[in-house]
């Protein structure tokens, strides 16, 4: 509101600042965008500019339809586009359904040993899947879960991230609510589920987001999991690609058009989630 | 019998801090009984004890003929308004009244019914369908109020409602609760640090410091006779005047202020002992014949039908409730009288009064 109200030479500034700031951000999606209209003969002879080359169709149908114009087979996009949305939606649920419990449980119940039991739950902080990831994977392995949507996910869900933030919101919820709930004689599972729940909206709207960049960016874990082609997650698609360019092959108009495409989703969750976010923070009093 | 009846009810928090020390109180049915005392002397906790929000240390708690000591809140048949009212965010106003019933397993046209007659006695019927951020502090505590009267319970009780509403909206609520309070005729227990609050709204005052009831009764008999110096300092707008004198051999009383006060009767005191004179604002006049006592005006305070005079009585400064007239300036010396009934002798060191 205040901006509205600024003088003028404020507010131009702080456009100025604003407008600033986005180039800095989208810079990177810009040179990727035009890079991605080239061709394999414009990198070999150095014609890529700032402005958009003539090959964008093509790059961008030989993507989606894995038949590339060099000798080199395309992998699978569509799948693997597939593949890391399912990956990013299970973490991104997985974690949310265990967290929320978990946190109501530490939050709202005295129970023998509370304190050690919130502690183990902190360890697991100190344990991402990279410095776990030998007995991990043996553990998988020996479950049989190489190639599978449990053996990418599971791993990845058991860590306690989420069970502080919620912590955090609920403490934040006053207590004469919990008390009034208490009052209207609702049970605990009743409580969780017509007040806490709702009224950390904007939280798992947050988390959602923030859960499912990680999920959808996780690397090491999935190239150790997976063991053939078809399940490949984007992220390896991209890895593979730009493994290619760098060994001489130039096929960075392809590695660009399928980053550009893997920003699809992630993009999508987010606007989505924004909306229920201000949704939720102007509902809260106050 | 069928209020509600505190048998040496206590509370010491984790920590070690005694909140409450043991407490016998019967709360009469049908009336509203006001809890009132300064910030941290354990209204709150009392009431949250009978609530069942709070565990005594000691003690039982009875309503309406039913010992509740280790009943759950929820099945206590109590209704409780709480002082940020407490309402869920994200329900509209008619899901926050009737949320109770809901979790009691009311029948659906039951709730509507009973929702509906509430917002009706209250005013709000055209509200029920905002979410209470969409509404203004009077009537989110309408709200408040309609939550616990749909339950239809034993008890109403309050913790400080009205503190979060400008001066006016608090007169108007004070009105407005009292008169539900009346109408419903349901056992209420209201607790507020204002005394004018407390005055105004009570059937039965109750007056707490440190965890301990000082004193209790009709709210009119309670000014009158304050059985201590604390109650009296505590009742009353502007305070009482309290002078220290200690007592002749002819029965007046040496003000250490200066001035000497005859007294109505002799007290019970031996010649000598030290005694605190009280004196509240409007048992002192100002004498048309020259009395034999005078004070000079310091400053006036107009406050519409009556005013204030800050006069200085000997060494001390006192505060007198005066009609507007006659006309007066500050710097004045004027003859005062005090309202010899009025008086109240205190032992200073107990604080207790003496008759
Ligand atoms: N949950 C608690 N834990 C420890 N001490 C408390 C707690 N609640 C209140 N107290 C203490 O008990 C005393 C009485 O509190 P309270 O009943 O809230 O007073 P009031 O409502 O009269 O202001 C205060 O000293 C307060 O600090
Ligand atoms: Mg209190």
């Amino acid at each position: 509101m205040s901006s509205f109200s600024a003088p003028p030479l404020r507010r131009v500034l702080s456009h100025v600042l604003l407008g600033l700031a986005a180039a800095v951000l989208i810079l990177p999606v810009w040179f990727a965008l035009v890079a991605s209209t080239y061709n394999g003969a414009d990198f070999l002879a150095g014609r890529v500019g700032l402005w958009f080359g003539a090959h964008g169709a093509d790059t961008y149908k030989a993507v989606i339809t894995g038949h590339g114009t060099i000798a080199m087979a395309l992998p699978n996009i569509g799948q693997a586009l597939i593949t890391s949305t399912i990956m990013a939606l299970l973490i991104t649920i997985g974690k949310i359904a265990i967290s929320l419990p978990s946190a109501f449980a530490v939050t709202y119940f005295q129970f023998p040993l509370r304190g050690f039991w919130f502690a183990v739950i902190f360890v697991t902080l100190l344990l991402p899947i990279e410095v776990r990831i030998v007995p991990t994977f043996q553990v998988a392995a020996n479950f049989h879960l190489l190639n599978s949507f449990t053996g990418l996910t599971l791993p990845l869900i058991a860590s306690a991230t989420a069970t502080f933030l919620f912590r955090q919101t609920f403490l934040s919820i006053p207590e004469e609510l919990t008390e009034a709930a208490r009052l209207d004689g609702a049970s605990p599972l009743r409580f969780f589920i017509d007040i806490i729940i709702p009224m950390s909206r904007t939280s798992i709207a947050a988390l959602t987001v923030i859960l499912f960049i990680y999920g959808w960016n996780q690397y090491l874990w999935p190239l150790l999991i997976t063991t053939k082609t078809s399940w490949s997650t984007i992220v390896m698609v991209i890895g593979r690609l730009s493994q290619t360019a760098a060994e001489g092959d130039p096929v960075w108009n392809y590695t660009m058009a399928t980053a550009l495409l893997a920003l699809v989703p992630p993009v999508f969750v987010v606007v989505a989630m924004q909306r229920l976010f201000v949704r939720g923070l102007t509902e809260m009093e106050k | 019998m069928a209020g509600i009846e505190l048998g040496s009810v206590s509370k010491v928090y984790q920590g070690g801090v005694t909140a409450l020390k043991p407490t016998t109180l019967t709360i009469p049915e049908g009336g509203l009984t006001v809890l009132v005392g300064p910030s941290g002397c354990g209204k709150s906790t009392l009431l949250r004890i009978i609530a069942g929000l709070e565990e005594p240390t000691s003690g039982t708690v009875t309503i309406a003929g039913r010992d509740v000591t280790q009943i759950e809140p929820a099945d206590r048949d109590i209704a409780m308004v709480f002082q940020n009212y407490a309402l869920y965010p994200h329900m509209s106003v008619y899901d926050n009244m009737a949320y109770g019933l809901k979790n009691r397993g009311t029948a659906r046209s039951d709730i509507a019914l009973r929702v509906n007659e509430a917002a009706k006695m209250l005013g709000i019927e055209a509200l029920l369908q905002r979410k209470p951020r969409a509404l203004s502090g009077g009537q989110r505590q309408r709200v408040a109020m309609g939550r616990a009267i749909v339950r239809r319970p034993k008890a109403f009780l309050f913790d400080e409602p009205l503190s979060n509403l400008d001066a006016k909206l608090r007169g108007e609520m004070r009105v407005e609760i009292r008169t539900l309070q009346q109408r419903l005729g349901v056992t209420s227990v209201y607790v507020t640090h204002d005394q004018l609050e407390a005055m105004t709204m009570a059937d039965h005052l109750v007056v707490m410091r440190d965890g301990v009831i000082v004193q209790q009764g009709p709210p009119g008999h309670v000014y009158d006779e304050p059985d201590n110096v604390f109650v009296a300092g505590f009742l009353g707008a502007p305070p009482i005047n309290l002078l220290p004198g200690t007592l002749a051999e002819d029965g007046t009383l040496h003000l250490d202020c200066g001035p000497h006060v005859t007294l109505p009767v002799h007290p019970p005191l031996q010649t000598g002992s030290k005694v605190t004179l009280g004196i509240r604002a409007e048992a002192i006049g100002i004498a048309a014949p020259a009395g034999s006592l005078t004070a000079t005006v310091e400053l006036i305070e107009e406050l519409g039908p009556s005013r204030l005079l800050h006069l200085r009585f000997g060494t001390a400064k006192i505060i007198a409730m005066a009609p507007r007239e006659p006309a007066l300036r500050p710097g004045e010396t004027l003859a005062i009288q005090l309202d010899t009934a009025a008086l109240k002798l205190f032992d200073p060191e107990t604080g207790r009064a003496c008759r």
